[in-house]
């Protein structure tokens, strides 16, 4: 199978067009377009239930848009199982963290790794270097494979999210699509985050990400997808899309709200 | 010496059994209740093939295990579709589809009046009596196939059926494929589960359709859950528990209709009062019992 290559002088290696999704008479989407910029970090913002994360699930293969396509590195995907789209290169979170929680945090990584034929004693020893460096990457900290033995279901959310990312890393994907990954985080860790994802793109990995504030995709993103009742509701620099006038009453609409509740 | 025997070769065909389906409802969580069907289907290929053809006891059973294996991985292609209780349901119906299917079918199988004088051609000391025989070759059988599962679960096949196990959407978001890892759980069930049947049948000389009936699904799912889902070593203790208590409620000296009530009775209340008190079972993995619920 191809794997998405990185889109030529700029070409979007994930591109969504005009994807509807609807349920049970529920528009959750309607004729979303997103493109996702090679090696860049792509940021979705809007408020709770625009379609964020439907548009995840529409990207991934976890469920079929009811119209649109949706395509990765040229190729139309529409339709394709998250299998297959796991295959072509894309790899995701969700909002909460999905983890194997009977397994042990070694083991929620070892599985993820392409098998190499080497004795079982080596084996065991490169797959915990790749595991410890691939925890330390995302900012856990297992120092040993006893420690790392732990069943990963009894971690705290914050770091069964990092576990979750961890193991979307462990796949070795192009395309990374990240809901919301900053929730729920320790602040220092999430700092570390951002530099991690800053390094990511560096290293050509394309990144998709749904995020709420504000300051962190101005600090962040290259592009800015704002929806808003599973629309588009406006795209571009963040810093332009930002002081939008439409964009603003949507952030300040949901600020309102808030208060008067 | 031949009735503790005879119980001995009953606790190793259980111990198969339970330790096998403890792949399918401990470590893949899938719980099903058409455990008997493989069993079933091992005893009866064997026994028809023992009493039609001159084909050799290691073919025989080679080829009782392979249609058990069979048919249960042609039962678990479309049932895995299904998730949940409708899993459950789909394994139940085909089982009892199996067992009518094999009462009905008179040319072949002599339906309800069952398979009589199934040869032994594992016995073959004269001195030396059929159960022991048995015993000595069920023994050895049982200890591999249990440290052949134990193996298994803790293989990196075995650690993915438990990831896809814990969470299918996720396994399948990162790339691998839950139900052909399930399918291939089911397969290896379906095998051993085969090969008990393949032994039971030339044990007991004569079977009849009841070996695919839902309260030997149950009874090996009972051991599952008393043993602790999700342990393999569990289930044979619960194999060994509830082939021993009942025999036990032989020495109370009640009369023998109301012996198998009870027996009935009291495997209803082991499971009641597990299920309140220890759902986990005596060993218990608390992952396998919480993709249970």
């Amino acid at each position: 199978m191809t794997v998405a290559a990185p889109g030529k002088n700029g070409e979007a290696v994930l591109r969504l067009e005009d994807v509807s999704k609807h349920f049970d008479g529920l528009r959750a989407l309607d004729r979303v377009r997103v493109s996702v910029l090679p090696a860049r970090i792509t940021a979705i913002a809007g408020p709770n239930g625009a379609g964020k994360s439907t548009l995840f699930h529409a990207a991934t293969g976890l469920v079929v848009p009811d119209e649109g396509r949706v395509y990765v590195g040229g190729k139309d995907v529409t339709g394709s199982n998250p299998e297959k789209m796991s295959k072509m290169g894309l790899a995701r979170t969700f909002q909460d963290p999905r983890i194997f929680g009977g397994l042990s945090v070694l083991d929620n990584l070892s599985i993820l790794f392409k098998p190499d034929r080497t004795s079982w004693r080596d084996r065991r020893k490169i797959l915990w270097k790749k595991t410890k460096a691939l925890l330390e990457r995302v900012g856990l900290l297992f120092t040993d494979e006893a420690m790392a033995g732990t069943k990963a279901g009894t971690l705290s959310f914050g770091q069964q999210k990092l576990l979750s990312l961890a193991q979307a890393l462990a796949v070795e994907p192009r395309i990374l699509l990240l809901d919301e990954p900053f929730a729920g985080i320790h602040p220092v860790q999430a700092d570390r985050l951002e530099s991690l994802l800053r390094e990511l793109t560096e290293e050509g990995m394309s990144i998709l990400l749904i995020e709420h504030s504000v300051q962190r995709i101005l600090e962040l993103a290259h592009r800015v997808y704002v929806v808003h009742d599973g629309r588009n509701l406006a795209e571009g620099v963040p810093k332009d899309v930002f002081s939008d006038p439409d964009v603003e009453n949507v952030f300040l609409k949901q600020r309102r709200d808030r208060t008067t509740q | 010496m031949e009735y503790a025997g005879h119980l001995f070769f009953l606790i190793c065909i259980y111990a198969m059994l339970a330790s096998s389906l403890d792949l399918v409802v401990g470590y893949a969580g899938l719980l099903s209740l058409g455990h008997a069907a493989p069993f079933g289907m091992g005893a009866y290929a064997t026994a028809l093939l023992l009493l039609r053809t001159d084909l050799p006891f290691w073919t025989v059973t080679v080829l009782g295990i392979l249609v058990a294996a069979g048919v249960h991985f042609l039962i678990a292609i479309p049932s895995l579709k299904l998730k949940g209780d409708f899993f459950t349901l789909a394994t139940l119906g085909f089982a009892e589809t199996l067992r009518i299917f094999t009462q009905n079918l008179t040319p072949l199988t002599r339906g309800p009046m069952g398979l009589p004088g199934i040869p032994q051609p594992l016995a073959i000391l004269p001195a030396v009596s059929p159960t022991l025989q048995f015993d000595a070759v069920a023994c050895p059988v049982t200890v591999c196939v249990v440290v052949g599962l134990r193996i298994a679960v803790r293989s990196r096949f075995g650690k993915m059926l438990q990831a896809a196990r814990d969470d299918a959407e996720w396994l399948s978001s990162l790339g691998k494929n839950p139900e052909r890892i399930q399918r291939a759980a089911v397969f290896i069930a379906g095998s051993v589960a085969g090969l008990a049947g393949a032994l039971y049948a030339q044990y007991t000389t004569f079977i009849e359709p009841s070996v695919f009936g839902l309260t030997e699904s149950i009874l090996v799912l009972c051991m599952v859950i008393l043993g602790g889902p999700g342990t393999v070593w569990g289930s044979i203790f619960g194999a060994g528990f509830l082939i021993l208590l009942p025999e036990s409620l032989r020495w109370i000296g009640l009369p023998a209709p109301l012996l198998g009530a009870l027996r009935q009775m009291l495997y209803g209340i082991l499971l009641v009062v597990f299920m309140l008190f220890r759902p986990r079972g005596v060993w218990g993995n608390p992952w396998a019992w919480r993709s249970m619920r």
